[in-house]
């Protein structure tokens, strides 16, 4: 028996899919796409594993297979090694690339237009300032006048220099102690974890191993992860690395994630999808880097209320349940030993806190990178349209917050045409008098699909030259030939094959127009809903914050044009790109701003949604473009004479 | 001591609509039917105009209904496989002052009539009765566009109200009406935005505003009546007040919906407290028909003649004190 089963695993062969890093054995014969589903990877085929969608695609770095030639893949391609999972077969220990899952283009808003006129201004520190500090010493050696403990002196020397109360040491730290504190003349450095006045000595090294102080701020998003890596004695970023969230495979929104953890097994499985994911970038931004992982102390991660509970595998569902409570809205200080996170064992995590079940952590970093509660007159619009969509009114004096469920559609997720804002996305796209389109790629590489700020303006031009109604259905009449018929209904073709990276039509069809309809409309309606309970019409908003995956830039007309965003003055919008991660930086690199993050999470006064009654009215009113009731968008009916 | 009723002043008037069309119009009915034209809340004869009191329509069928309720067969049970003999009957014998014809028959799951079929059956009765026609399809798209296209082209020029179109399936059928010059439903469901989005989405492909109807797909007593009353009530408010897009008349198939439910045909044996059958059946509609004009109804396709009989009547009394105040 036990011969038998080991000669299986003998014959079983390693695939090793990249970015994701995860290995998993098969037995020989194993298509490449059932691979890929042992491996809970986010790869979706529209035909089912016939060969015909050619959604799955993949490329082969290492190993020998067979693949079966399909009308779907290019033979240019095939050459270079792509092939279908659903159609190779496993026959050796392979390295495969999904290459759909590209690292995001992300540039840190440090270095944006915006951040640097408002990074004095903002409601958050813009400073150095971290809860974890190194701390050199030079410790007087043991005599027998001088006979206190090592620990002891460590404890006198440190209260001298920083005037602490408490100083509590972690066990790892004793067992080392002896060695360390002698073994370079006593000069050595201390990793303290400070509270206040009291700290926790979490790592001694001699100082001649020369051990530095890293941080990793990340955002933890529904669809997409992203992390900073950061150096805490300069504030320096020194990596930036992103990717899909891998619980994607596992569901799409918050709502299926939780209800795919309400298996036995299921919530830890996500929590280990989450870790890994985290884990791979972290690996990925210190090699980039050449940092070493036991260098890094301090993580500060922010995402949406149910995006933490499952990174710490607490049970999410009374998230979803009526009276919709989470288990918690600030968590204390974690451990990373205690998650399993690439950084040194006796690390410290912070979560930026959550308002509420529905109005996480990422919202509240977000508020920080904005001028909002500086002021106390003026009132500032906060919009986060990620997978779950967020938005907070108010300023200095008031906050009120509500969350909709917007669907990750401007995170490219969900449409077939879409994809992240990573190399090959369409990032601004314009149509041509002659219906031709002229876009732009991100990395000037061959067109792969569109980017969130990309669909914004595929759903404008059509608008706008009329080839959809203001259902957002094709006008068959007008766009003649442009109508192809795909697998999934109707669509229009954006690029043909030839010039497009995987050689197949770019085509957007009308259930992905349905889509990004449907996602703008919940955000749009939120806003009103929100704005209508404060009593305040749009033209009392000062300033708009626009947060969120749609990629570098964001051409506002277009979003005012699709119904969005309201239609105000063009100068009010501000769009901030990843205002999460920003937050999560913010907090990484000053202590103060998790004060501040908590001050404004217990500020704000959250509405839910779900038992607003007019909420669904105004909805279906904004499932129109831009919006049943015309007089919302003056600007956009005197453009387009509707 | 003079007590002065506080008026509600409107700035919009409900769109007038025509339906049927005489020789002289190009057709062959003896008289037209023009629905809606007010400039206030129903029944609020002191407040604005009501030029035309709302119509009430039966119903024939191409098809036998699987569930014809027994308390109509009593009336209808020689004719009702004779459409253009089940017209004649209501018009004469019960006064209908339109009749609707109802191609369920060309679903394909429920007969799949042809095209031409169909055409024939609404020929029939068009050669029947002199009344306007309204013409009644079903959700199957692909089926009822060809369908509604082939009866346009064999009524051309008769007007009649082509009852429906939805906003995922508009188009062919809207463009019939404009090419065959008939009138046209748009129905959607249960809700103020969506029945304003469809009435725009028409009037974006020019489809002339003095040929709506709205059908805002109410249901019956007991079956959520409250709800679609408000929403009826919100239409009308919102076209009153000005929202040309909204102020269309409205149609409502309280027989449709009545006769669908198990208190129309739930026999009296086994439900002795709910009281005579054929009384319950009538009243059922009757309850219905009368809570919606309350609200804004402007045309009802009704199936029981007593039910019928006491709608049209209460419409014609009401009105008739409109001319003595």
């Amino acid at each position: 028996m036990t011969n038998k089963k080991s000669r299986t695993e003998e014959n079983n062969f390693k695939v090793k899919f990249l970015p994701f890093e995860t290995i998993v054995e098969v037995p020989p014969g194993t298509s490449l796409l059932d691979a890929v589903k042992t491996a809970s990877l986010p790869l979706k085929t529209t035909c089912g594993g016939k060969g015909t969608c050619g959604d799955c695609v993949i490329q082969i770095i290492e190993g020998t297979y067979h693949s079966k030639p399909s009308a779907a893949l290019s033979d240019k391609l095939a050459s270079r090694g792509f092939s279908l999972a659903c159609q190779t077969e496993v026959k050796d220990n392979i390295t495969v690339q999904l290459p759909q899952f590209r690292e995001l283009d992300i540039k840190s808003i440090v270095d944006s237009k915006f951040f640097k006129e408002q990074r004095d201004n903002i409601s958050g520190v813009y400073e150095l300032n971290p809860s974890v500090k190194k701390i050199e010493l030079l410790l007087s050696p043991p005599t027998l006048e001088d006979n206190y403990s090592d620990l002891r002196r460590i404890e006198r020397q440190l209260q001298k220099e920083l005037a602490l109360k408490k100083i509590d040491c972690e066990y790892s730290v004793l067992k080392k102690l002896a060695q360390t504190v002698r073994k370079n003349k006593g000069k050595i450095s201390i990793f303290l974890s400070l509270s206040g006045k009291q700290a926790t000595v979490i790592d001694v090294a001699p100082q001649s191993e020369g051990k530095k102080l890293y941080g990793i701020a990340c955002d933890v998003g529904t669809t997409t992860v992203a992390l900073h890596l950061v150096d805490l004695q300069n504030e320096k970023i020194l990596a930036t690395a992103s990717s899909l969230n891998q619980q994607i495979a596992c569901g799409e929104d918050i709502i299926s994630r939780i209800n795919f953890a309400q298996k036995p097994g299921r919530l830890k499985k996500l929590q280990e999808l989450i870790i890994l994911t985290l884990n791979n970038l972290i690996k990925k931004a210190s090699k980039s880097a050449k940092v070493s992982i036991s260098d890094i102390y301090l993580a500060s991660v922010s995402g949406n209320t149910t995006m933490i509970h499952l990174l710490l595998n607490l049970e999410p569902r009374y998230i979803r349940e009526e009276p919709y409570v989470p288990t918690f809205n600030q968590v204390p200080t974690i451990l990373s030993r205690d998650l399993g996170l690439k950084m040194n064992n006796e690390g410290r995590i912070y979560c930026s806190p959550a308002v509420g079940s529905y109005v996480g952590g990422d919202i509240t970093a977000g508020l920080l990178c904005t001028p909002i509660l500086r002021d106390s007159k003026k009132v500032a619009l906060f919009i986060d349209a990620g997978t779950n969509g967020e938005l907070v009114v108010g300023n200095k004096e008031w906050l009120m917050t509500c969350a909709c469920s917007a669907g990750p559609a401007f995170e490219g997720s969900g449409i077939k045409c879409g994809m992240p804002a990573s190399e090959g996305a369409i990032e601004e796209i314009k149509m041509l008098d002659s219906g031709e389109f002229k876009y732009k790629v991100i990395n000037g590489t061959k067109p792969q699909g569109l980017c969130g700020s990309g669909l914004v303006d595929l759903l404008a031009e059509l608008f706008t030259f009329g080839y959809i109604d203001r259902h957002g259905k094709f006008n068959e009449k007008k766009a003649g030939k442009k109508i192809v018929k795909t697998e999934e209904g109707k669509g229009f073709l954006i690029e043909e094959g030839k010039n497009c990276y995987w050689g197949k039509d770019l085509i957007v069809t009308e259930n992905d127009i349905s889509n990004l309809i449907r996602t703008k409309a919940a955000v749009f309606s939120a806003c009103s809903v929100l704005l209508k309970n404060v009593g305040l019409g749009f033209d009392k908003i000062d300033s708009v914050y626009i947060g969120g995956g749609f990629g570098q830039h964001l051409n506002i007309n277009n979003t005012i044009r699709i119904g969005l965003l309201p239609d105000l003055k063009r100068e009010k919008f501000h769009y901030l790109g990843n205002s999460s991660l920003l937050g999560a930086y913010l907090i990484l690199l000053s202590d103060k701003n998790k004060d501040l993050a908590n001050e404004i999470a217990e500020k704000m006064t959250y509405i839910e949604l779900n038992t607003e009654p007019t909420y669904m009215n105004e909805f279906t009113g904004a499932l129109f473009l831009p919006h049943t009731d015309i007089k919302l968008f003056p600007s956009v009916k005197q453009t387009l004479n509707l | 001591m003079n007590f002065e009723i506080p008026k509600e002043v409107n700035t919009g008037k409900v769109a007038e609509v025509t339906i049927g069309a005489t020789s002289e119009q190009g057709g062959t009915r003896s008289h037209t039917v023009t629905i809606g034209g007010s400039t206030s809340l129903p029944f609020h004869f002191f407040e604005g105009q009501h030029p035309h009191r709302p119509a009430v329509a039966m119903e024939v069928f191409d098809k036998t209904p699987k569930k014809y309720l027994d308390s109509l067969m009593d009336y209808f049970g020689d004719v009702i496989d004779k459409p253009g003999e089940m017209a004649k009957k209501c018009v004469d014998e019960y006064g209908a002052e339109l009749i609707s014809v109802r191609l369920e028959g060309t679903h394909p799951e429920k007969g799949d009539k042809s095209a031409e079929e169909a055409a024939e059956t609404v020929q029939q009765v068009l050669e029947s009765v002199r009344v306007p026609l309204i013409i009644s399809g079903h959700s199957h798209f692909e089926k009822i566009n060809k369908v509604m296209k082939k009866v346009c082209e064999v009524t051309e020029g008769e007007n009649c109200l082509i009852n429906y179109v939805e906003t995922d399936n508009y188009k062919t059928i809207a463009a019939a009406c404009i090419a065959y010059k008939h009138t046209l439903v748009a129905q959607s469901p249960i809700d103020v935005n969506l029945a304003k989005q469809l009435n725009i989405l028409l009037t974006d492909m020019n489809f002339p505003p003095e040929r709506i109807v709205m059908d805002p797909l109410t249901s019956t007593l007991g079956y959520g009546l409250e709800y679609t009353y408000s929403i009826m009530e919100r239409i009308r408010n919102d076209g009153l007040a000005g929202d040309k897009m909204l102020a269309f008349p409205m149609l409502i198939n309280p027989g449709y919906e009545s006769f669908r439910v198990k208190e129309t045909w739930a026999p009296e044996k086994e439900y002795p407290d709910w009281g005579n059958l054929e009384q319950r059946a009538a009243y059922w509609e009757i309850a219905t028909a009368m809570s919606l004009l309350l609200t804004g109804t402007e045309l009802l396709i009704m199936y029981h003649p007593r039910a019928f009989e006491v709608v049209k009547n209460k419409i014609i009394e009401m009105y008739e004190s409109k001319k003595e105040s």
